[in-house]
This record gives C-alpha cells, sequence and structure tokens, in this order.
C-alpha cells in the first residue's frame, strides 16, 4: 500500500508542476526496485503498474523478470513488460520471452517475436523459425524479420529457404529479413553472404521496393565490379528500384572507377536519364565527370542542356559561372537563353558582371530583355547581402535603355528587404512612364522594413505621396508612416 | 555545400506541369500542423494530393476539402487506415504529419511501400527510432525530408554561412533556444472511446503503450506526456535550433560529445572544442530576453566566434555583432517560417533523387543531440556520449532511454 500512495502521489506532482529536473522529482527515487516488484505483484491498478515498469525498464535487472513475464499476457500491460524485458541484459528476460512464446496468441506473441529480434536472441532461431514457416502461427510477419536481425547461419538458412519456397504471402517478409540480414552480414564482414542474399531478393517475385532495397545493396557490396548491375538498373522499367539506385549513387557510390563509367557512358543514354546523372556527375571532383557535365551544358537536347547548366549552377565557383557565361554567349539561340536563365539563378551576385556583359552586347532586343530578367532575379535571389545586391542594380539600370529593360529591376528592387532600394527607385519618381511601377515598389520595401527602418521608411513615403497619382499607392504609404511613427514610439517607451 | 536556396518557381519557368512530372502525394495526419503543411505544399504546380488519411474523421475530411479545393474536383480519397493509402501504385510519396509518435513508424512503413517521406519534426521519440528511421530510408533508397525547414529560410541559411566561412572567426559558442523541458506521466480520466470511424483510439495509439481514451488527447492533449511527445518537450524547438547550430559547427556527420544539464539550460561540447548552450525560456513566445533579442522572433539561435556574432529568429531579422555589422553593411530580413521552401527543396529532390537538405543523416544527428541533451535534463546528469557508437559512456540508464518497445504488433 505504501509503494500504491507513493505512485499515485508522483502522478499527481507530475500531473501538476513543472519539474526544474526530471531527476529532482523525489516521488520516482522513493521506489526501488523490490517496491516496484510488489507493485506488480499486487492487485494495483493498471496505471500504478504500468509506471512500474517503466520504471524497470529504466533501472531493473533479473530480479524484475518473474514478476514482468506473467504481464506478456495482458493486453494492456504486456508492451510496458516488453520494454523492460528488452533492456534487462540478462539470460533470465531472454528466458522469459523465449518461454512466452509457446504460450501466447495473436497479437501477444507477435509482440513477445518482437522483443527477441530486438534482442538478437540467437537461443531463439527454432522457435522462431517454426513460427516463420507457418503462416498459421499467426506471428510469421513478425518472426520473419526477427530472424532477420539475428542473423545466424540457422536464420539465414530459414530465411532463404522462406524467401525461395515458402508460402507466398510470406515472401515479400522473408525478403525484408534477407535484407535485414544482408546488411548485419555486410557490418561483419561477410561482403559474400550478403551479396547472395541480395541477389536473391533481387531476383525473386517480391514487391518493387524490396528489390529496390536488395538491388542496391547488391551494387554497394560489389562496388566498382558492380558497373554492369548499375548500368541494367539504371535502366530499369521500374520508377521505384531506379529511383532507389539513383540515390544511391549520389549517397554511396563515390568509387571514382564508378564515377569514369559514368562519364564515358553518359552520352549514350537516353536524355531523360541523362539528366538525372548529371547533378550526380557535377558533384563529383573527377575531371572527367566535370568534362562530361560541361559537354553536356551545350546539348541540343534542352533536357540535358538544362540539367548540366542548372547542375553547375548547384556546383558554383569561377570556372562554373565561366562555363555557363560562355553559353550565354552560344550561337545557338536556345542555348544563350536557358543559359542566361541559369546565370540569373545564380546563389551569389558573381554571375552579375556576365549578365551586364550579355545585356550591353546583346545582338537584338530579345536576347537584351533576357538578359535584363536575369538580373532582376540575380538581384532577388542572389545570397548576397543587400548592398552588393543594391549596386548591381543600380549598376544595371544604368545600361537599361528601354522601361521594358528596366521593369524586371524595378519589381527585384521591391522585394528588397533594404532602404537603400528607397534611393534607387526615387531616381525613378521622375520618369512619368515608371513612377507609378517604382512607387509601388517602394510602398511594398516600406511594409517590409518599417520595424527594422522607420526613419528611412517615413522619408521615402512622403516622397511617394508627393509623386504618385495613384490613390491606393499613395494610401498604403501614408499607412506605412503611421506604423513608422507607432514603432518610433514603441522604440522610445522601451529605452 | 550550401544548397541553392533559388526556388524553381522562380527560375522563370512557370506553368503547370505535365502529367508525368507531377509528383502524386498523399497526406498522412491531418491535424492543425499538417493541414498547414499541406497548405504550404498545394501551392506547387507540380504536386497533385489525391489521398487524405487520419484516424480522426473530421480532421481527414478536412484535409479532402483542402486537397479538393485545389484540384477543382471532389476526387480526393479519404482513409482511415495509411495501409489502404500507401497500398496505392499511383502515389509517389507522403506527406507524414501524425504527431511525434507516428512519425519513424509511418515513415519507415511508407518507404517499405515505395514512397518518399517528408515527415514532421520530431522525426521520432527516441534516439532508437531516429536510428532506425534513418537506417530505412537509406535501405529502401527513398528521398526523405525532415520537417525541420528553418534549413530553407534565408535568414538561418545567412547566419550559419558566416559561422561556416569563417567569417566570425573562430567559432566559439552556439546557442540554440528550447522551451523549458517538461513532461508528466499520468493518464487522463479514462472516457467512452468513440466509435472507430470518428477516432479510431487503437490506431492513434498505434506503437505507444496502451491508456485508456480521453478525448483531450486526440484533441492536442497529447503534448506533454512521456508516452507520446519526444525529449520532455526539448524537441519541439530544439529539433530546430540544435538542427542549426550543428549545422553552423559543420557537425552534420557527429554530435556533441558531452552533455550537462543546469537549471537554465543544457550546455554541450563538441569534440571540435564547441560549446552549444541549450537555453530553456521561461516565456518562449514572449519576452525572449535576456538571452536572445525580443525582435529577432521566436526559435532564435546566436552563433559566437572570435571576431564576431549574429543572432536571428524566425522574425527574419539578423544582427550582427557591430565589428561584423561595419564589414558586411546591412543583411537582409527574411520574415516567417514557411514550409514551402523546405517543401519545395523534398520535391525537387524526389525528382532528381538528389539528397535533401534535411536528409536522414541530418536529421539522425541534429536529433539525437537533442535527445541526449533533454536526457541530461530528465536524467538529472552529465551525460557523455559517443558518437560514432550513438552511445553513452558508463550510463546504463541512458543507453535504456535510447529506446522503447513498440506495443504489439507494431514494429520496424
Amino acid at each position: 500500500m505504501i509503494a500504491r500512495y507513493t505512485l499515485m502521489t508522483l502522478a499527481a506532482a507530475s500531473l501538476t508542476f513543472p519539474r526544474a529536473c526530471a531527476a529532482a522529482d523525489a516521488g520516482e527515487k522513493t521506489l526501488g526496485t523490490p517496491e516496484l516488484i510488489a507493485v506488480l505483484k499486487s492487485d494495483a491498478a493498471l496505471f500504478e503498474k504500468a509506471q512500474a515498469c517503466r520504471q524497470l525498464a529504466g533501472r531493473g535487472a533479473e530480479e524484475a523478470v518473474p514478476a514482468l513475464a506473467p504481464l506478456l499476457g495482458d493486453e494492456k500491460l504486456a508492451a510496458y513488460a516488453r520494454d523492460a524485458l528488452e533492456k534487462i541484459d540478462d539470460p533470465a528476460a531472454g528466458d522469459a520471452l523465449r518461454a512466452a512464446l509457446g504460450t501466447l496468441e495473436g497479437k501477444l506473441l507477435a509482440g513477445a517475436v518482437n522483443s527477441i529480434g530486438v534482442r538478437g536472441d540467437a537461443q531463439a532461431v527454432s522457435a522462431l523459425s517454426a513460427l516463420a514457416l507457418d503462416p498459421a502461427s499467426g506471428a510469421a510477419p513478425e518472426a520473419l524479420p526477427a530472424l532477420g536481425r539475428i542473423a545466424t547461419a540457422e536464420a539465414l538458412d530459414v530465411l532463404t529457404r522462406a524467401l525461395a519456397s515458402g508460402p507466398v504471402e510470406l515472401r515479400p517478409a522473408a525478403a525484408e529479413a534477407c535484407v535485414l540480414a544482408a546488411e548485419r552480414q555486410a557490418a561483419r564482414g561477410a561482403r559474400d553472404v550478403a551479396t547472395r542474399l541480395y541477389d536473391a531478393v533481387r531476383l525473386a517475385d517480391v514487391p518493387a521496393p524490396l528489390r529496390a532495397a536488395a538491388t542496391r545493396g547488391a551494387i554497394i557490396m560489389r562496388g566498382s565490379a558492380g558497373l554492369s548491375l548499375l548500368f541494367e538498373a539504371l535502366q530499369s522499367d521500374n520508377d521505384i528500384v531506379r529511383g532507389a539506385v539513383l540515390g544511391s549513387l549520389r549517397r554511396d557510390l563515390s568509387d571514382p572507377e564508378v564515377t569514369r563509367a559514368l562519364a564515358a557512358e553518359l552520352g549514350r543514354l537516353r536524355p531523360a536519364l541523362q539528366a538525372l546523372l548529371i547533378p550526380v556527375l557535377a558533384d563529383r571532383d573527377e575531371p572527367t565527370a566535370q568534362k562530361a557535365v560541361e559537354t553536356a551544358a551545350g546539348s541540343g537536347t534542352e533536357e540535358v542542356r538544362v540539367a548540366a547548366l542548372t547542375a553547375l549552377r548547384d556546383r558554383g565557383g569561377a570556372k562554373a559561372l565561366a562555363i555557363v557565361a560562355a553559353r550565354a554567349a552560344d550561337v545557338d539561340p536556345r542555348v544563350r537563353a536557358d543559359a542566361a536563365v541559369v546565370l540569373g539563378e545564380w546563389r551569389s551576385v558573381d554571375a552579375g558582371q556576365a549578365l551586364l556583359a550579355l545585356a550591353r552586347n546583346a545582338g537584338d532586343d530579345q536576347d537584351a530583355l533576357r538578359a535584363f530578367r536575369a538580373l532582376g532575379a540575380l538581384v532577388r535571389h542572389a545570397e548576397s547581402s543587400d548592398d552588393r545586391k543594391l549596386a548591381l542594380a543600380r549598376e544595371a539600370l544604368a545600361v537599361a535603355e528601354s522601361d521594358e529593360e528596366k521593369r524586371p529591376l524595378i519589381d527585384a528592387l521591391g522585394d528588397a528587404g533594404d532602404a537603400g532600394a528607397f534611393a534607387l527607385l526615387g531616381e525613378l519618381f521622375g520618369t512619368p512612364s515608371l513612377r507609378e511601377d517604382a512607387c509601388k515598389a517602394a510602398v511594398a520595401v516600406a511594409e517590409r522594413i518599417v520595424r527594422i527602418a522607420p526613419d528611412e521608411v517615413e522619408a521615402a513615403m512622403k516622397k511617394v505621396m508627393a509623386a504618385t497619382r495613384h490613390e491606393d499607392c499613395a494610401g498604403r504609404a501614408a499607412k506605412a508612416i503611421d506604423r513608422a511613427k507607432e514603432e518610433r514610439e514603441a522604440r522610445a517607451k522601451a529605452k | 555545400m550550401m544548397p541553392s536556396i533559388v526556388p524553381a518557381r522562380a527560375l522563370g519557368r512557370e506553368g503547370g506541369a505535365a502529367a508525368s512530372e507531377r509528383i502524386v502525394l498523399g497526406a498522412i495526419g491531418l491535424g492543425p500542423r499538417g493541414q498547414y503543411v499541406l497548405s504550404c505544399m498545394l501551392p506547387e504546380r507540380d504536386v497533385q494530393f489525391v489521398a487524405a488519411c487520419d484516424v480522426q474523421r473530421s480532421r481527414r475530411e478536412r484535409g479532402k476539402e483542402m486537397i479538393d479545393e485545389r484540384n477543382g474536383n471532389r476526387d480526393c480519397a479519404l482513409y482511415r487506415d495509411m495501409f489502404e493509402l500507401l497500398a496505392r501504385p499511383d502515389i509517389d510519396a507522403v506527406l507524414v504529419a501524425t504527431g511525434d509518435r507516428w512519425h519513424t513508424l509511418a515513415s519507415i512503413l511508407s518507404a517499405k511501400a515505395g514512397k518518399d517521406v517528408y515527415s514532421e519534426k520530431p522525426c521520432g521519440l527516441t534516439i532508437g527510432q531516429v536510428q532506425d528511421l534513418a537506417d530505412a530510408m537509406r535501405r529502401m533508397g527513398r528521398v526523405f525530408q525532415a520537417g525541420t525547414q528553418r534549413r530553407s529560410q534565408r535568414n538561418f541559411q545567412y547566419a550559419v554561412e558566416l559561422a561556416r566561412t569563417g567569417a566570425l572567426g573562430r567559432l566559439r559558442t552556439l546557442h540554440a533556444s528550447v522551451y523549458r523541458p517538461h513532461e508528466r506521466y499520468d493518464w487522463l480520466p479514462a472516457e467512452p472511446e468513440p466509435p472507430p470511424d470518428e477516432c479510431d483510439w487503437d490506431r492513434w495509439l498505434g506503437p505507444c503503450p496502451w491508456r485508456p481514451y480521453n478525448r483531450a488527447y486526440v484533441n492536442g492533449g497529447w503534448r506533454g506526456h512521456h508516452d507520446f511527445e519526444a525529449g520532455a518537450n526539448f524537441l519541439d524547438w530544439g529539433a530546430h535550433t540544435l538542427d542549426l547550430c550543428q549545422w553552423a559547427n559543420s557537425a552534420d556527420h557527429t554530435t556533441p560529445i558531452e552533455f550537462e544539464t543546469g537549471p537554465s539550460g543544457v550546455t554541450a561540447r563538441y569534440a571540435n572544442g564547441v560549446a552549444l548552450i541549450c537555453d530553456f525560456l521561461a516565456t518562449p513566445f514572449g519576452d525572449r530576453a535576456p538571452q536572445y533579442r525580443t525582435s529577432t522572433g521566436t526559435c532564435p539561435v546566436r552563433f559566437e566566434g572570435d571576431e564576431g556574432w549574429v543572432e536571428t529568429g524566425d522574425n527574419g531579422e539578423i544582427v550582427l555583432s557591430e565589428s561584423l555589422a561595419k564589414t558586411r553593411g546591412k543583411v537582409f530580413a527574411a520574415p516567417g517560417t514557411s514550409a514551402a521552401e523546405h517543401a519545395r527543396n523534398f520535391f525537387d529532390c524526389v525528382k532528381s533523387r538528389g539528397v535533401t537538405v534535411c536528409n536522414p543523416e541530418v536529421m539522425r544527428r541534429s536529433h539525437i543531440a537533442s535527445f541526449a541533451a533533454a536526457l541530461s535534463w530528465q536524467l538529472g546528469r552529465t551525460l557523455v556520449f559517443d558518437p560514432v557508437k550513438e552511445e553513452f559512456a558508463g550510463d546504463e540508464e541512458a543507453n535504456r532511454a535510447r529506446r522503447r518497445a513498440m506495443r504489439e504488433p507494431w514494429h520496424i
């Protein structure tokens, strides 16, 4: 009864008061293992037994096992008891779980099997094998992965039999278990065993995600000796298999020999696959990979070209920028167009000079307009400081000749987060055809930064109110002025 | 390499996507957070949601409304059982936003069904779950994005870049804001279970141990309960802010090696000498001083080096030390915590089979760091951690807390 009272006190305390530190909760410390065991053996309520199990999961040992074992048959408490048994590093816990296999049914049996798998209990292989090969056991889908986690030679034998000739409905679970076992074998250095397991699964009649996992594993195990399998998988008709292998190329297959083979093969693959492989190659420092990407950037196939230009953008750096800038002056207008767009997407304003050169030297109005649109995109999105972006915008506005060329830059300035944009936009208030665009952009900036720069906002919005002919714009400017005043007052109060 | 922040839709390539280029999705878990992330994903031109799944009828029906409105039809299918949704071969990817207790299992089941996964954070309830999740994603070759979307926010990216590129000098101290941790072990009073079609309580509990139904749990009151919420509430912000600190310290491949709890926070130390201070905030949505400038907004972080510091938060304001402000000039403000850019990164990677910014390995390490810090507080002692073995040194109780058994018949 003392134990019962203490646990209830603990519950009430934790319900009411947040603790400065969990371990400072005196209630938890009052119960030692003997008291917790006593709770489990008593007629205590479910809650109290559940909490006793929880605490035993933290620090229980062999002596707690006899009190925990009977709860494996309790639908409401079995999970609590198993949590403790999984963590008690004593053979008695394993004995209790194995013994329960002969008495439990349904979900509770499945639960015990799962816990045995978590514990990696090699002594349970025989009992698990019987469950795994019998669909009527009720726990075959759990027993198979449990065997996969244990992954002893005896377990592997059962799994490969289940995969090859076991009940059809259990083959997906057998396949998953084989993949789990292959991982464990590979971790133990048995790559040949792992490869055989992966091969068995990838060639079996099992769902595509499992074949994909096995194909990925089989390629990794083989390393550079698995190139033919790699190319076969990359050209698979199955999206899931192809996707898994492509992902693996990104993450797992960095062998230079694999990279060189991919680079050599690239041009012979269908364009859609080339487009997917180009970013992989662009991430590699291998010269053959970089050359392949550079060549692809001038491809006559749009899909391939855009993939290469975008991959160069993502790689970044002076060399990649020079390649894309050269393509922006290509003789092929399609290549020029795609390259200009990509320059506008560059991460920093470093691409600005290349775009300004394009704008200055454009052969026709279309090329020029494309360059200014890209400059606008760069001013809007580049990660560089606002000072640098505004300097680029100023330079671009000076080069732009027509209103159409200036508008992308005005739009971009409207997205600026810095008061420096006001000066540039204010210079356009005197151009009647651009005045309203510039006023609108200035108001957008003001609304965004009014809390950060109230003084600059107020000054700029007064100029907007004097310039604009649009009531809506003037109204928004007036509101921005009001908010700027409020912000100043708030700051004054805070001081 | 830092990720590109240029969204595809900003590239002048606007317009609808051909059906063959569309990513077909299902949503699993449609509570307030799920609905919010869904609202960020729906506008993407190359995305089409076709299925809504939740164990609560009202939530799945709300999800269907949102999806149908976007699609201009009434075709979105409703599911109570996620296995039915996952069995659909036309679905390429899923949004998992179920609540912490289901994130790992739903994500792994999705990967086993051949789906790519965007999962809300925290992505698991324990260290063991996030390890299993990362392993499963790699094993199955699926694309995964953890919903720690601040990695895709410009202001946080800017601050991280300053730290990573040496602009702050030698990095010394990283500050991550977190809630003051709290957790409870009680059961709410039992109430009659609703009909399963209304709310399937057994499925709601999923892998968590049994307890009696109470409507508060399924209406968001699960928060704070040990069985349902990750790391004593530490990960609600910690999954974001520690993630950013990991990134700033170029530590995506590792974790701190020591965690020391104290009254105002947990101090962790990396092998490279950098300190990570997890500051408990008394009023995270109110005054965040003195640890942080309240003006920078919620979820603030601060990175300090020998030559300067930077602080930013959800309001987008970036505050620089005086010396840094002189050389950097004014920097932009990028307010908001929209998940749209983060989702875009996921969709781009689904197409390219690329590596997401919050990929499984990044998630694994930042979540483990958060769990270890939380555990230091929960146990009230300093913990030493081995980032390679991913285990605590000489502390069996801490090591036991890395995992919890799943309620039968659930398993990974």
